[in-house]
């Protein structure tokens, strides 16, 4: 299924694009989709969305389709749906 | 009368009025402003606002807060001037290269509206003191950029019970999120820790950190008149390549160590006073 996912902050920059179309498989999960993300992106997008033990960023805001996913620790598990954009927000500090 | 005595108010029949003719002709532009009116502008003129740090996004939020009539402004900023620092920071300028930063701000602050009390104070946020420098203020700013200062202000804001405005950019991209007295989620929700990632030399482009300094600065103004912030709870998002914008909810964290179930007692030295200056 076709997903798009877009980059904001440090996120895009280490990516050097704002948009990246995915095809993940049906019933794939925002862990899935991170996975993808790690193994097909520059490096540098690595530390921004997983921490040294391979988990989703406790940092990163998880948006699909317009809401926010609950940070409880489980968002890996979350399912995406085809067609959905999935924004993907790092913290910034700029000031 | 002279200009700067206070005007009496002929509703009233006392000269209740805070505002003296010189500033309400000073502010007769914004008076049209219909979040602010004659009441917003009283409330303005008795509001304390505390703005950490005042690089690109704070200094440009401290100048547009004294412009608009904040009674009160604590500048917290430690450090000198420095070449590098004059792409953005409005309140700096070449000739005081070297200078304190926050004695330079206030100067420029004092000239922008004489009516504004500065105070300053040369250290920045920390856990140490941001309890001292949060008490007596009605709104806090957040603009510093590093997390564990803006996280220490949230904490600190939250026990006070004030509102913490959060500005903050990244090279093309604004951030703004507000944390009401009481209200959930808080800054810790949308980062609980700072991010190792975070790198302290951040793109930036004077003009991106101005709108997210204006962009608080009208926060903090329309919630010190008594308007909803607008960006409670809600992370907003301004990409400036596209000027395409989102605002986002953020579900508050039931594990929250600042206003979540799981909430910390603040360690010792937490209220601990910071030298102010008052200009």
């Amino acid at each position: 299924m076709k997903v798009k996912v877009e980059l904001t902050g440090q996120l895009r920059a280490a990516a050097g694009r704002d948009t990246i179309p995915l095809d993940l498989a049906a019933g794939a999960t925002i862990g899935d989709l991170m996975t993808k993300l790690v193994a097909t992106g520059p490096p540098a997008v690595r530390p921004h969305l997983a921490t040294a033990d391979g988990r989703l960023q406790p940092t990163l805001v998880v948006v699909i389709d317009g809401e926010a996913l609950p940070n409880t620790g489980h968002r890996e598990t979350a399912t995406v749906s085809e067609g959905a954009t999935v924004v993907l927000i790092p913290p910034v500090a700029g000031g | 009368m002279p200009a700067d005595e206070p005007v009496t108010d002929p509703d009233r029949g006392v000269a209740a009025d805070l505002l003296s003719a010189e500033e309400l002709d000073r502010y007769s532009w914004q008076a049209e402003v219909a979040d602010l009116g004659r009441t917003g502008q009283r409330r303005l003129k008795e509001a304390t606002v505390l703005v950490s740090r005042i690089g690109g996004v704070g200094g440009t939020a401290a100048l547009y807060l004294a412009a608009a009539g904040v009674g009160r402004l604590v500048l917290a900023h430690a450090g000198p001037i420095r070449r590098n620092d004059l792409n953005r920071q409005i309140l700096m300028a070449t000739p005081a290269i070297g200078r304190p930063r926050i004695e330079v701000a206030a100067e420029r602050l004092a000239a922008v509206n004489p009516h504004v009390v500065v105070e300053t104070v040369a250290e920045n946020v920390s856990e140490a003191n941001a309890g001292g420098l949060v008490a007596g203020c009605s709104v806090a700013v957040g603009a510093a950029p590093l997390f564990a200062e803006r996280l220490a202000l949230n904490a600190a804001a939250m026990r006070a019970g004030i509102p913490l405005v959060d500005a903050a950019m990244f090279d093309m991209e604004v951030r703004l999120f507000t944390v009401m007295p009481g209200g959930r989620p808080c800054l810790a929700c949308l980062c609980p820790e700072p991010p190792p990632q975070w790198q302290r030399k951040f793109p930036v482009l004077g003009a991106i950190s101005g709108v997210a300094g204006s962009l608080a600065a009208a926060e903090a103004v329309r919630i010190i008149a008594g308007e909803a912030a607008a960006g409670a709870g809600r992370l907003f998002v301004l990409d400036g390549t596209t000027l395409a914008s989102r605002l986002i909810a953020i579900p508050p964290r039931s594990d929250c160590r600042v206003c979540g179930t799981s909430r910390e007692t603040p360690a010792g030295g937490v209220d601990g006073d910071a030298a102010r200056s008052v200009r």
